[in-house]
């Protein structure tokens, strides 16, 4: 009986005994072994595989989690320091401290006509140009 | 095993396996009608149980936009703040269904102990909201979050912390009636925050995430975010130095005068652009509770006044721009006129002098400007105060700007026109009469004032707000006739406005002194409202600067009490905006020169002292030798 026979349909019947000459027991078997050892490789590589993948998946998540948690550290911070600096710019407190130090306003400002003078600090040009960025303000511009 | 009985086993074994089969089929066909219930029919419910088990829907707030000033100085931004909670049944025992009877988590007096010297509380205080029979309580809002994660770091139990976006005014009380304020939610209430709330105001986004039980994130999960929208920034015509300035000297004008409250507004002639708008007193939106609410208010938009002499001018544009009259024309001007029952007079006395329009003016004679006004008519009057924007809002839509009153045609009696031109029975606002007075300086063209620049969004770019609506109310001759007397109002003899003069500049303006309008009707003897309204450089006007003051105590007269402070504001304004004085501004290479000679001047002279001093010397040393030998 060949391999081929085995796996055709067919009907429930009694059966001879065998003729031992016929059934190649010990090829079928090796290479029945062969099969199941190479597919459960495959099973086993398989799952590790994608356990595997699974594990970098999740460890990538982690580590995109703590990348999106330090950005928004930085965002905060970067906030913070915006306020922190307007606070320190501030003219009242500047006066103040200028104060403090003996400062008196100045009586006798002298002024100088500048040849070239500062663009304007972000406004679109009127013919519809490029955005003017004004040198002292990047952050009306996209450097801030 | 015989044949019989091999043929019977396998008819057998075939008889139960089409009996198994047809269980097989039958359970099969039970499971795919469960899957199709649970795939097809019911699929949507079951989907949506599935997703609520293990997904989490976080709100992610869009940040509020920052208010800058015209270069970019921020004036109002938001940061993240922690807020600390207390779940207050961790502070007494439970008692679970079965009766048994779980310890407290924590000792309230020892948490409120820990906590009230960080939150800057008194402990009791503390140890009650930790007692309330309650699931949730707030110990501190918007607190620093290095303060809330110091307290976290303690791990005190039944303590928790959200964090939340503040908004932070960074020059306190700096333009705090015009840029208003946000409530502790963020809701908009005040100001220029309340005007521009949709543009401000960012679009909340999502986080979803899939979660395990015990709610824990699950990594590698599913994790789908929808961004917020940060609101875009608002950039506004204001200068932080020349509010700063303007609201300095606001404020010393009160404490000076023991005034109830003073007002000033700096415009760009041109363009509209407030520069500056400053009521004293004021307010730190950082500490609202402890304020007065009447301090909230922009006065220069939301206050009304009688104008007085500030009027003036406008009634003197009407009659030149009627032809009525030309500055050459003179009048016969005694310091007492009766017209319409009443008498009218100038404040100093005087005999009846012959004064020109200009001279009316710098005199800031009442008689003369009625004469004047008699003149112009009531209709060519009533027409140009309403078309310098006069009893009407600006168009700048602040939060409360109110319109003032110009009296209706059918309202004007025997003594309205005299009333009227010298600015009684006329009400308008600071801003108002300010915008008037740019309109003359940008020759005779009116522009709507403007608080707003422009936005910027996430590029980074700002994009301008249309421009202000302009139109014309008088000629440019008439508009640059009045300006010019309103530089001679400055100078000469009996002239009103000369406290308010800037050396190297030339300054026109006008001073006003109005009895104030009292609560039950009529005037309040003795309060007054004292204003100086001007423009600097008279060649070439580039800024308006209106101050008032509100019941100043002692002297009360406009050009005693408001023209100081407007020198103030205008010097501050001039040198803010880079506007050199008349005298200089030499272009830099002149200057590099003249410092390159004075610097050989300097050497050569150095050289020629050391010469006569080491000359001298030599000679001493000679007439030592000669008295030696």
């Amino acid at each position: 009986m060949s391999a081929v026979a085995l796996q055709q349909p067919r009907r429930l019947r009694a059966v001879e005994a065998p003729v031992a000459a016929d059934v190649p027991v010990v090829a079928s078997g090796r290479r029945t072994l062969v099969l199941a050892l190479a597919t459960s490789f495959l099973i086993v590589a398989a799952v590790f595989g994608i356990v595997g993948l699974n594990a970098m998946t999740a460890d990538l998540a982690v580590d995109a989690r703590a990348l999106e948690l330090q950005v928004g550290d930085a965002e905060r911070r970067y906030a913070e320091l915006v306020a922190e600096v307007a606070a320190k710019e501030d003219p009242g407190r500047i006066r103040e401290r200028a104060l403090e130090l003996g400062l008196v306003p100045s009586t006798a400002a002298r002024h100088l006509a500048l040849t070239r003078g500062l663009d304007a600090d972000g406004l679109r040009r009127p013919d519809g140009g490029p955005v003017i960025a004004d040198p002292l303000k990047p952050v009306l511009t996209q450097e801030r | 095993m015989s044949r019989w009985r091999l043929e019977d086993h396998a008819r057998l074994s075939l008889r139960r396996i089409r009996a198994a089969f047809a269980l097989f089929l039958l359970v099969s066909a039970l499971a795919v009608a469960q899957l199709v219930d649970i795939q097809v029919l019911s699929a949507a419910e079951h989907t949506e149980r599935g997703v609520r088990q293990r997904t989490r829907e976080i709100d992610l707030a869009g940040s509020r936009g920052r208010i800058y000033d015209r270069e970019g100085d921020v004036l109002a931004t938001s940061v993240t703040s922690a807020t600390i909670y207390a779940d207050p049944r961790s502070f007494v025992p439970e008692v679970r269904v079965d009766g048994r009877t779980v310890p407290a988590a924590g000792d309230a007096v020892r948490v409120a102990r820990t906590l009230a010297p960080l939150l800057e509380r008194d402990a009791d205080w503390v140890e009650e909201r930790l007692l309330r029979d309650a699931h949730f309580v707030y110990l501190a809002r918007q607190v620093d979050l290095r303060l809330g994660e110091e307290i976290m770091a303690l791990r005190l139990p039944g303590i928790g912390m959200l964090t939340e976006p503040k908004r932070v005014y960074p020059g306190g009380s700096l333009a705090a009636q015009v840029i208003g304020f946000t409530g502790i939610d963020g809701d908009a209430l005040q100001g220029l925050e309340a005007r521009h709330d949709d543009l401000l105001r960012g679009t909340p986004g999502t986080l979803r995430f899939e979660r395990a039980i015990g709610g824990l994130s699950i990594a590698p999960g599913t994790r789908e975010v929808a961004p917020p929208v940060p609101g875009r920034d608002l950039v506004l015509t204001l200068d932080r130095d020349i509010q700063f300035a303007a609201e300095r000297v606001a404020s010393e004008v009160i404490e000076r005068h023991g005034a109830q409250a003073a007002t000033v507004v700096v415009l760009e002639v041109g363009s509209g652009e407030i520069l500056g708008m400053a009521s004293a007193p004021t307010f730190d939106p950082s500490a609202l509770r402890d304020e007065e609410q009447a301090f909230w208010r922009n006065r220069a938009v939301t206050d009304l006044f009688e104008p007085g002499s500030v009027q003036k001018p406008l009634a003197i544009a009407a009659a030149l721009e009627s032809g009525a009259i030309t500055p050459a024309t003179t009048f016969e001007v005694p310091d007492r006129y009766r017209v319409g029952g009443s008498t009218f007079s100038d404040v100093s006395k005087h005999g009846t002098e012959t004064w020109t329009p200009s001279e009316i003016l710098a005199r800031s004679s009442n008689v003369g400007t009625i004469m004047i006004a008699q003149r112009t008519g009531e209709e060519a009057l009533r027409d140009q105060l309403l078309a310098f924007g006069l009893g009407a809002p600006t168009g700048l839509r602040f939060p409360g700007e109110v319109g003032g009153h110009v009296p209706a045609p059918d309202q004007w009696w025997a003594t309205t026109l005299p009333t009227v031109s010298i600015g009684y029975g006329t009400s308008s606002t600071l801003l108002q009469m300010a915008n008037a007075y740019a309109a003359l300086a940008n020759g005779g063209v009116l522009v709507d004032p403007v608080l707003v620049r422009g936005t910027v969004g996430a590029d980074g770019t700002l994009e301008a707000t249309a421009p202000p609506a302009a139109r014309r109310v008088v000629s440019e001759v008439t508009a640059a006739q009045v300006i010019d007397m309103l530089g001679q109002a400055m100078d000469g003899d009996g002239a009103t406005g000369t406290r308010a003069r800037i050396p190297g500049y030339r300054i026109g303006g006008k001073t006003g002194t109005a009895i104030k309008v009292s609560a039950s009707g009529g005037y309040a003897e003795g309060e007054y409202v004292s204003t100086f309204v001007g423009v600097a450089p008279l060649e070439d006007p580039r800024i308006v600067v209106a101050v008032m003051v509100d019941d100043p105590q002692g002297d009360y007269y406009g050009g005693l009490v408001a023209a100081p402070a407007f020198r103030e504001v205008m010097h501050a304004s001039l040198l803010a905006r880079r506007i050199v004085p008349d005298s200089e501004g030499q272009p830099l290479a002149q200057v590099v020169e003249a410092t390159r000679d004075a610097a050989a001047e300097y050497e050569a002279m150095r050289a020629a002292a050391l010469a006569v001093e080491r000359a001298a010397a030599e000679q001493a040393a000679a007439e030592r030798d000669t008295a030696g030998d």
